[in-house]
């Protein structure tokens, strides 16, 4: 019985201080079980400008076709091609203009049926007279992408006569 | 004598030294001025697209007429000569439009032999080329010559239309289908 007294006052006193630590051991545990580590990431987005027509050869005649007698010009146009791009920057813009230094016809150019992701509000497109200077074809088109329609017109007046306009490259220019 | 010299070697030293200093600033600038260059260069990022176009434009000849269809009616005779007094039509306009060269419009009725004498001729030609031509008498179904020297235009024209009768015609109705081309001079 002595030592059974013994061992209960023994045991009740080990509970006593055991308890408060296994406590503090099990609060304590998870930062002492698991490591923990870290890094530092970076991500950069330098300015992005994509562009791009869907055919490289557009081809306009005036045939006769809406010819009306006596209404000076003849026009002929074409929506055959479409142009897409893409811009991270707010200040982005589409330039275009012709290689043909001297052209016996009128050549304009225009975007139509815009669809910018995630709008086209904004975005203006000016009919453009073609020539060798660059010039603002859309602007607007910040932080958008999308695509829009070519709307290509040639314009001949009866007395330019007859003959052949070859823009060898209209090039269009994003800049971000 | 010999510490004099040292001094002056000394004081040479010196001075090099400055020199490569200097130098050495400036080399500094020049590249730190080629980096900033090249950095604002490379933020502007730009792309391009292009297409090759080709216009072309064939000859185009248009014309049109106003007045599609029109009476001319003979009702009325001279009191000096006893003869019918001719009937006139100026309503008719006349347009055209040619990018090709050296081209007339003429006229032509479908009537081969007319029992009445129709002439008609172009009045006030504007549009930068054309002159009139004689009076066209319609009095066969050939083709007559209406306006000619015409280039790389587009114009209109009054169309004069007379039609006359003698005694001897007697009374009557005749139909004509006038066509107007614009054709190689």
């Amino acid at each position: 019985m002595h030592i059974f007294a013994n061992l209960r006052n023994s045991l009740r006193c080990q509970s006593v201080v055991l308890l408060p630590i296994s406590l503090i051991f099990l609060l304590l545990m998870p930062s002492c079980l698991f490591a923990q580590a870290s890094h530092a990431a970076k991500v950069t987005v330098p300015n992005l400008a994509v562009v791009s027509v869907s055919s490289g050869v557009v081809s306009l005649a005036i045939n006769g076709t809406g010819v009306v007698a006596g209404v000076d010009p003849m026009t002929v146009t074409s929506q055959a091609t479409t142009l897409s791009w893409g811009a991270n920057t707010s200040t982005a813009k589409i330039a275009v203009k012709t290689s043909l230094a001297l052209q016996k016809y009128t050549l304009t150019v225009q975007a139509i049926n815009i669809n910018g992701v995630p709008t086209s509000t904004g975005i203006s497109a000016p009919v453009v007279t073609l020539t060798t200077t660059s010039q603002d074809f859309m602007t607007g088109i910040g932080l958008k992408r999308g695509t829009c329609t070519l709307l290509y017109t040639g314009i001949a007046p009866a007395s330019k006569g007859t003959g052949t306009d070859t823009h060898t490259t209209i090039t269009f220019t994003i800049t971000n | 004598m010999a510490g004099l010299a040292l001094q002056n070697e000394i004081r040479g030293m010196e001075v090099m030294k400055r020199v490569r200093l200097h130098t050495a600033w400036e080399m500094w600038g020049a590249a730190a001025l080629v980096l900033l260059t090249l950095s604002s260069a490379v933020a502007q990022e730009q792309a391009n697209t292009s297409q090759i176009l080709t216009l072309q434009v064939v000859e185009t000849n248009r014309i049109d007429i106003s007045q599609k269809s029109l009476t001319l009616v003979i009702n009325q005779a001279s009191l000096e000569s006893g003869s019918p007094v001719e009937a006139v039509n100026e309503d008719g306009m006349l347009v055209w439009l040619t990018n090709g060269e050296n081209k007339k419009v003429t006229v032509a009725s479908n009537n081969p032999s007319p029992r009445f004498l129709v002439k008609m001729r172009a009045l006030d030609i504007t549009g930068g080329s054309g002159s009139a031509a004689a009076d066209a008498i319609l009095n066969d179904n050939t083709t007559k010559d209406l306006i000619t020297g015409i280039s790389k235009s587009f114009g209109r024209s009054k169309v004069h239309m007379a039609a006359s009768a003698t005694v001897s015609n007697g009374v009557g109705t005749e139909t004509y289908t006038i066509t107007y081309t614009i054709t190689g001079g």
